[in-house]
């Protein structure tokens, strides 16, 4: 080892030094020897080498069954989180500046999508978002692809094993393709994993991404297993696979094949429309009344097995690793305690009592912000034909009386009626965009707050949520039979969930794709991505600018060209080696 | 659990348990480190030697006896005649029986005092002697100074100082001038005149030419120096009060940028000339006491650091190879001076606020009519948009007089009946205070003939201006050298240092957003987590009552052996090891009633860190003066070792919450995390310095270093330099001239930059949790994008430069040019978000920059007053030359263009001012833009302000240039001294955006939903602002407010009282100061709201003024 040292440095000293530490050594001490020992240990090139401690890599994370399905984990995470919980994307999702909502709290807000000719632009960090997200989505799927493709054939116990977790990435795939090409229109097409920067991306023709999407989901649709035969709670199944399928079509007007796929999910498993009332809710009717379409929505029901209308469904838990929160009540509740005094002078609303203060909030509402408004035609028109004897209008599915919770006051435990303050001391705006407004219920969950007691949730809630039902195959099996003109079976689609909800059969005349769009509302507000809806039925614009009644920004200011989203402007500006052309209008 | 404050009180009890506990550990530390040191017999005339010597001069005779001994001899050639030849053979005699024999029978006098031997003709003794003198030799710092020689100019006559420093001697009758020397000290001369006490202060040697300065494993006298390397002195810095060595470095040294932070112990930011990289560090490479240190520099104790040097070039940092780029700091610690032990103790107590530029935030009123104005400027944006040409049908503002109609307005009924009520909350003067800071440092130091040892403690306290920002620290330093044989030398430093960083402070971000309509319920426990109910406005204080513990430990060790071997001359061999243990533990409790335990029913989280480095050296030297040659070789080897591992436990759901973090078990849901890391460097250098006639000068050195952190085939990189001096004041042309002296000095070479860490090569998977059910699913997936061909990044520099003096010193300094080239930049580059990753790390590109420094320094007053003036300056200029292969590459997302520098802002150009509603009538405004918004330049021209083509290079966030001058001035017992320090932007360099600060936020939920700044009023179509948007505001497009953030402050300010040196000596005291000091207590700028220096951070600079003294026994 000293020669090694010495060699390096010349070779005279090296003989000096030699003879130097030889004589030391023999003539001092033992020392000597044992310095160079100390110096030279382990000084090989081993000692260089780069071993990663504390993390996985993608070659080393999927190859191993278990990390296959941490790999599915990933997907159904970042689906979750993204899409729906905890953010503001969720109300561009949701329909907000469509025909169904508007933002309640201020409707001229710049926040919110309340203003297309404002809010759309390319710098607009929430357009960004969403473009971002789902390509990252497409890159963690490609990535986990690309394991299971590569992994070796002993982890597996047959071929259609491996089949079903290779469908799982697909699906995902597909259903982040499936948002970027609704919004965007064309872009760019990535398939295989990337592993090296990359700055040339061009738009790939909207085909092109249908017909990826295609092979996704057919293949998800013949490899993943039937319903009830899932893994856990919350995995993809064939019923999922064919509805993506089913929409699909729909969008590529194939209307016979979406028909077809809507049927594999309708008639080919054991799916069906829930009926009578089942789950966590009988017996704890909050508003002393109750029906099966709440059943539905209640704390912990979307999971039970007797539950035939779930199709996917997104798994939220409290307090636990993993669990995650919804914006539940957040998003679409009104701030009614911000409304402030009764006519008397008194707080509105005096709230629980935890830890020995009143919180000012009602722990059967929550804590709404009023992002979601629902616009009068969501609110009101929609209800107006079967106003008594729909169950989705029922008091306890859309609440519409809020009460005075104001010990001291006259108006105590009174119906609040804005008419009765002094003339010119309310702002009628605030009072019926902001504080009161109808509010579905089903996206709350009253008396039922795990967290945030002091702050009733503080709008969060854990239920899970409905990704998809059958109701919405239902609809678009409808959809399909509108466009090949078969009005009969549509009309017999739509009845199935009217019949469902105690609600006048439509007659097969009367059926056509506005009256689609307001079935939709009725049965999934909400639910559904009504902007996808809406683009592939050609009426965003239209619709919007009928509907959408925001009182400072009337058809929220839509124009022709917001049909689709602006490419944000950052993955212009990076994509240094080719050209990403940006939207017409942008 | 630890207790919430909430008045705060000094708990005196408390301090006084802290300082028994640090004395008895500093006792206990001094016993077990100096314990076999005082054993060592004293240096004295029982010293023996041996000596073989046949036919030398005395001279030669007497320097074998300096180089075999640690004597040496002070005589007059013109009186000793020193070149008579000699034949001399003893075996183990006594000093003075040698030079007995030496000039045996000769009529000279010998005196031996400790190591040095004057000898003076007997004659001159016999002289009449007339008058007696006596005095006192101390250090600036008031140390007395033994050893130090007092000798009559012109004569051998003279006299050395005894421990306590003092003096005596008798004086020739013709004496005019006493000169007063020691090493490292710079000599001084006085006029004898008819005094007979003279009390002298020696300075530190800090410009002079035979300064020993650090150069990396090694040291170098300054005179041989080819690179360019500072010393700075902290002896001017002793009477301010700094917690972090780096706050003493701002200002003292061309190229040497310090950027303060404002919370209490935080590390400021340290870098030195330029920026050299896109993306990779630019920390300078910290070595402390020749170990590379990785750790903080808030771990060392200020008052323990001997002297700091800076290697700016690439020459002189090149023995640092791949961590070089950067420039290099050498910390070098002390170590015992004087035979007397010296017990030295110094304190400093003061205050701190906020430095002058204070944030100013809505109050009441205006924070309750901005929701009028909010409202009311929608409806008139409203009209605006159906261009109207006269003010015709034009919105009326609500009658804001009227504290009805604005109550209305509020957002809550708590902030509406508290604005009827005139109830008001400052939040900003609420969360901060007055702070008190204090030093205390007690050292232990001295030297026996083999040994020296220094020992140190010191306890700092220090609380930020946001309340409950805390710091203290506790050093202990242990510094010993011993010369076990002639040959063999052993030396150990053991520093421990514990920094207690303890409690979350209170929110300046949440006070300036905070309603100051808020009911008040400051102190109650019933307190609104948010305040009216609005998550956006957390209640500022929240923090103080979240249990929080942060400890960190440091343990630096360094043990070395240095061999000189005896049969070959000037040859030794060092061996050191270090190692640097530390440990962070955090443990942080959020109750149920704090922001972050409020959605999981408490929330308890430790995130226990700990690292090891080490690292052994393997130094030979080889040293020697062959005539006119002078040789010093430099070979190293160098293998580095780290290795590090954190984990964070965090439970959550406590159902009782009364044991905190203490017992995690409580809480119904546990999720742990865990960490751990290691690198590896190997490292060869070889260095050669050569000096020819004491003129002529070379350096060159090559080092190749290994890193594990990069690539499999780049691993390993060379990076060598070569440099040359001329001292030109030694060529006979000049030689004449003994005032004036001057090198020139031209180096180049290679650096490199590894500041990217480890596993920056491999792409990473990272993994979170979703559920099935109730079941946790593990899920994994890709997060960070790899690059197989990641390497080094490498600096190529040229630096010239002069250092100059004239006039006997009075004017002195060095000009210093530079231009370096970085290639293969380490760029963490921004991607297209297609790619599914934010970024990756790539070599691309290249970075061109240049400089120039200058230092100044003059004597302007010398005698009764002395007046000395400190002047630097520094200007470097950067440059992106290369981005990725084409000639014109721009990066738009990554601001990056070639041609520019790196710091280029690339952005909306203001046009001025903003559109009025006169234009709006007259159809002047541009297309969707609007009264009350600015004007943006319209670059193409297109009548439409958009991303695409009306963005451009409107200026830079680096500095222009850089100065500062200190002032010192002295007048008997007083001494005074002040440091202006300043950062110029100028030509649109040094801007920064400071729209957070000046103006309403653009985002309109936020500017209704909080609190916003009044440094400039919004505007309103009537109240005439030109500077600042109108409340509700949503412009088509908006580029950030560019502010000028040059400034000069008053950085810090000293005067210091000696006490008479009689008192001290009635009182058998050895030295005492006392001082008063102020830290940035003023700035000029135009900068608005915070301070200039930390921008728009929610930390503010802060100012200190305290008061303390240091005594020495």
């Amino acid at each position: 080892m000293i020669n090694q040292y010495f060699q390096f440095n010349n070779h005279e000293l090296k003989i000096k030094t030699m003879k130097k530490y030889s004589y030391i050594f023999r003539k001092k001490c033992l020392l000597f020897a044992i310095i160079p020992l100390l110096m030279f240990t382990s000084c090989t090139k081993d000692v260089l080498k780069e071993t990663p401690l504390d993390f996985l890599s993608p070659e080393n994370a999927y190859n191993t069954l278990p990390g296959i399905q941490q790999g599915i984990a990933g997907l159904h995470f970042s689906a979750r989180n993204w899409f729906y919980g905890g953010n503001f994307i969720g109300t561009l999702t949701r329909g907000m500046g469509t025909d169904v909502a508007f933002f309640g709290e201020d409707p001229n807000d710049i926040q919110f999508l309340n203003n297309y000719k404002t809010y759309l632009t390319s710098e607009n960090d929430r357009i960004w978002n969403l473009w971002k997200w789902n390509y990252q989505n497409i890159q963690r799927a490609n990535v986990l692809i690309a394991g299971i493709n590569t992994s070796d054939i002993a982890l597996w116990e047959n071929e259609a094993q491996k089949n079903s977790y290779l469908a799982e990435a697909m699906f995902f795939r597909a259903y982040a393709y499936r948002i970027l090409v609704s919004f965007y229109g064309d872009v760019p097409l990535v398939s295989e994993v990337i592993n090296s920067a990359k700055t040339d991306f061009v738009r790939a023709p909207k085909a092109d991404i249908y017909k990826l999407m295609e092979e996704d989901l057919t293949f998800a649709s013949a490899n993943l297993p039937v319903p009830g035969k899932e893994a856990a709670p919350g995995r993809i199944t064939q019923g999922a696979a064919w509805h993506m399928l089913s929409e699909l079509y729909l969008t590529e007007s194939k209307y016979q094949l979406a028909v077809d796929a809507a049927s594999k999910v309708i008639d080919g498993y054991k799916y069906a429309l829930m009926k009578t009332r089942f789950g966590t809710r009988l017996g704890h009717d909050v508003f002393g009344s109750g029906d099966v379409y709440m059943d539905l929505f209640g704390y912990g029901n979307q999971n039970l097995a007797e539950n035939t209308e779930a199709i996917w469904v997104v798994q939220v838990e409290p307090l636990i690793t993993g669990g995650g929160v919804v914006d539940g009540d957040r998003m679409f509740g009104p701030a009614y305690y911000r409304m402030g005094n009764t006519p008397d002078g008194f707080k509105a609303f005096r709230g629980e009592l935890v830890n020995g203060a009143y919180t000012g909030y009602s722990d059967t509402l929550g804590r709404p912000v009023s992002w979601m408004r629902p616009t009068n035609y969501t609110a009101y028109d929609i209800w107006r034909s079967d106003w008594n004897n729909d169950i989705r209008n029922a008091r306890h599915n859309i609440k519409r009386n809020y009460y005075y919770d104001s010990p001291g006051s006259i108006y105590d435990k009174k119906k609040i009626d804005f008419s009765l303050f002094p003339a010119g001391s309310r702002d009628l705006m605030r009072d019926t965009c902001q504080y009161i407004y109808p509010f579905f219920m089903k996206f709350a969950d009253p008396l039922n707050h795990f967290t945030q007691p002091e702050r009733s949730g503080g709008g969060f809630t854990h239920k899970d949520l409905y990704a998809i039902r059958l109701a919405e195959t239902l609809l678009l099996r409808a959809e399909a039979y509108v466009r090949l003109n078969k009005l009969d079976e549509a009309a017999a689609d739509i009845n199935k969930i009217r019949n469902r909800a105690n609600a006048t059969p439509v007659l097969p005349a009367a059926v056509n794709l506005d009256y689609i769009c307001d079935e939709r509302t009725r049965e999934l507000y909400g639910e559904e991505w009504r902007p996808i809806t809406l683009r592939r039925m050609g009426k965003l614009i239209e619709r919007t600018l009928r509907y959408n009644n925001n009182p400072k920004n009337p058809g929220a200011n839509i124009q022709v060209y917001n049909n689709l989203l602006p490419i944000p402007q950052s993955q212009i500006d990076l994509n240094i080696n080719a050209v990403m052309e940006q939207n017409p209008g942008y | 659990m630890k207790k919430i404050i909430k008045d705060r009180e000094v708990p005196s009890g408390n301090f006084l348990q802290k300082m028994f506990f640090i004395m008895r550990l500093t006792l206990i530390f001094l016993i077990t480190s100096t314990l076999g040191l005082l054993a060592s017999e004293s240096y004295s005339q029982n010293t023996r030697i041996s000596l073989d010597l046949k036919s030398v001069t005395v001279k030669e005779a007497l320097k074998t006896i300096e180089s075999s001994s640690e004597f040496f001899f002070i005589y007059n050639n013109e009186l000793i005649d020193v070149d008579r030849k000699i034949d001399i053979t003893v075996k183990n005699e006594k000093i003075s029986d040698v030079i007995n024999k030496i000039f045996d029978g000769k009529a000279v006098e010998i005196t031996v005092v400790d190591r040095k031997i004057v000898l003076s003709p007997t004659a001159m003794i016999a002289q009449q002697l007339t008058k007696k003198i006596a005095g006192k030799v101390t250090d600036p710092s008031g140390l007395s100074i033994p050893g130090a020689s007092v000798v009559v100019k012109g004569t051998t006559t003279g006299a050395t100082t005894d421990n306590d420093g003092n003096f005596s001697l008798v004086l020739p009758n013709d004496a005019k001038i006493l000169t007063f020397s020691f090493v490292g000290m710079k000599t001084q001369e006085m006029s004898i005149g008819n005094k007979t006490t003279f009390n002298i202060t020696l300075l530190e040697e800090t410009i002079g030419i035979e300064e020993v300065v650090a150069i990396g494993y090694g040291t170098q006298k300054k005179s041989d120096l080819t690179g360019s390397v500072d010393r700075v002195s902290l002896g001017e810095k002793a009477s301010q009060t700094n917690t972090n060595l780096l706050q003493a470095l701002s200002g003292v040294s061309a190229g040497v940028n310090v950027q303060g932070s404002g919370l209490a112990g935080t590390e400021p930011n340290l870098s030195i000339r330029g920026q050299t990289s896109l993306s990779a560090s630019d920390r300078p490479l910290i070595v402390r006491d020749g170990i590379i240190y990785n750790g903080e520099i808030a771990d060392i104790n200020i008052n323990d650091v001997e002297s700091v040097d800076i290697l700016k070039d690439a020459s002189s940092a090149a023995v640092y190879g791949s961590r070089s780029a950067n420039g290099v700091m050498l910390i070098t610690t002390k170590k015992g001076k004087t035979d007397k032990p010296a017990v030295s103790f110094n304190m400093s107590y003061g205050f701190q606020d906020m430095t002058n530029n204070p944030m100013k935030v809505m109050n009441a009123d205006q924070y309750a009519v901005r929701l009028i104005d909010y409202y009311y400027q929608q409806n008139l944006y409203a009209w605006y948009k159906t261009k109207p040409t006269s003010a015709t049908g034009k919105p009326v503002r609500p009658d804001v007089t009227d504290r009805n109609i604005v109550a209305a307005r509020l957002r809550s009924q708590e902030e509406r009946d508290n604005y009827l009520a005139g109830n008001e909350i400052n939040w900003v003067d609420e969360i901060t205070q007055i702070a008190p800071i204090q030093n205390y440092n007690l050292s232990f130091s001295g030297r026996t003939d083999r040994s020296n040892y220094f020992v140190s403690a010191s306890y700092a306290n220090e609380e930020g201006i946001l309340k409950n920002d805390q710091f203290s620290r506790i050093t202990l330093n242990s510094n010993v050298e011993s010369k076990v044989t002639d040959w063999f030398t052993l030396g150990l430093i053991t520093s421990y240092s514990y920094r207690d960083y303890s409690g979350l402070e209170a929110s300046l971000g949440s006070a300036r957003a905070a309603s100051p309509l808020a009911n008040n319920k400051i102190g109650s426990p019933h307190y609104d987590m948010f305040l009216t109910g609005e998550s956006y406005m957390p209640y500022p204080l929240n923090n103080l009552y979240v249990d929080n513990s942060d400890i960190r430990n440091n343990l630096f060790l360094v043990g070395s052996g240095k061999i000189t071997v005896p049969w070959v001359k000037g040859l030794t061999y060092e061996l050191n090891y270090s190692n640097t243990y530390s440990t962070r533990n955090n443990n942080t409790f959020y109750p149920v009633t704090t922001p972050e335990g409020a959605g999981n029913k408490g929330q308890a989280i430790k995130n226990p860190y700990e690292e090891r480095n080490s690292i052994v050296n393997n130094i030979i030297t080889y040293l020697r003066t062959i005539g006119d040659h002078q040789i010093n070789a430099t070979l190293l080897y160098s293998r580095e070792n780290r290795h590090a591992q954190s984990s964070t436990l965090n439970a959550q759901g406590f159902g009782n919450p009364v044991l905190g973090y203490n017992n995690m078990a409580l809480g119904a849901v546990a999720t742990v995390a865990s960490t751990a890391w290691e690198e590896n460097s190997l490292s060869y250098m070889a260095r050669l310095n050569y000096s020819l006639k004491n003129r002529y000068l070379l350096t060159a050195t090559v080092r190749r270093d290994g890193f594990s952190g990069f690539g499999a085939n780049t691993k390993y990189a060379n990076f060598p330099s070569l440099s040359l001096g001329w001292v030109a004041s030694e060529e006979s042309f000049l030689r004449d001239m003994k005032s004036i002296y001057l090198k020139l000095r031209v180096s180049y070479g290679k650096n490199g930059n590894q500041g990217i860490g480890r596993y920056s090569s491999f792409s990473r998977m990272t993994s979170d949790a979703y559920v099935y059910g109730s079941t946790t699913a593990i899920a994994v997936y890709p997060s960070t994008l790899g690059n197989d061909d990641l390497g080094w990044e490498t600096t190529t520099s040229l630096n010239t430069g002069i250092d100059y003096a004239f006039f006997n010193h009075r004017i002195s300094g060095s000009i210093d040019v530079y231009k370096s080239e970085t290639t293969d930049v380490l760029v963490s580059r921004a991607l297209p978000m297609t790619t599914g990753y934010a970024n990756v790390w790539a070599n691309i590109g290249a970075i061109d920059n240049k400089g120039i420094e200058l230092a100044l320094k003059t004597i302007n007053l010398k005698g009764r007053l002395n007046w000395t003036t400190n002047f630097i300056f520094s200007l470097n200029r950067d440059k992106i030359s290369s981005l990725y292969g084409g000639a014109n590459d721009k990066d738009i997302g990554n601001s990056w263009f070639v041609g520019e520098p790196i710091s280029a802002i690339y952005d909306y150009k203001m046009a001025g001012g903003l559109w009025t509603e006169q234009e709006l009538y007259s159809g002047k405004t541009l297309a969707n833009w609007y009264p009350g918004q600015f004007k943006y330049v319209d670059q193409n021209k297109d009548g439409v302000i958009e991303a695409n083509g009306d963005r451009s290079i409107i200026g830079y966030n680096t500095p222009n240039y850089r100065f500062s001058i200190t002032n010192v001035l002295s007048y008997k017992n007083f001494s005074f001294s002040f440091l202006l320090n300043s950062i110029q932007g100028g030509d649109d360099y040094y801007l920064a955006d400071n729209s957070s600060v000046v103006n309403i936020d653009w985002i309109s939920d936020t500017s209704y939903r909080i609190n916003g700044s009044a440094v400039r009023p919004y505007w309103t179509p009537d109240n005439g602002v030109n500077n600042s948007t109108g409340i509700y505001n949503s412009p088509a497009v908006h580029g950030g407010i560019y502010e000028s953030r040059s400034f000069v402050r008053l950085q810090d300010i000293s005067l210091t009282y000696n006490f008479s040196p009689n008192l001290l000596k009635t009182l058998k005291i050895g030295n005492c100061q006392f001082f008063v000091s102020g830290k940035n207590l003023y700035t000029w700028t135009k900068w608005s709201g915070w301070d200039p220096e930390t921008g728009v951070s929610n930390s503010p600079l802060m100012r200190n003024i305290t008061t303390g003294f240091r005594i020495t026994l």
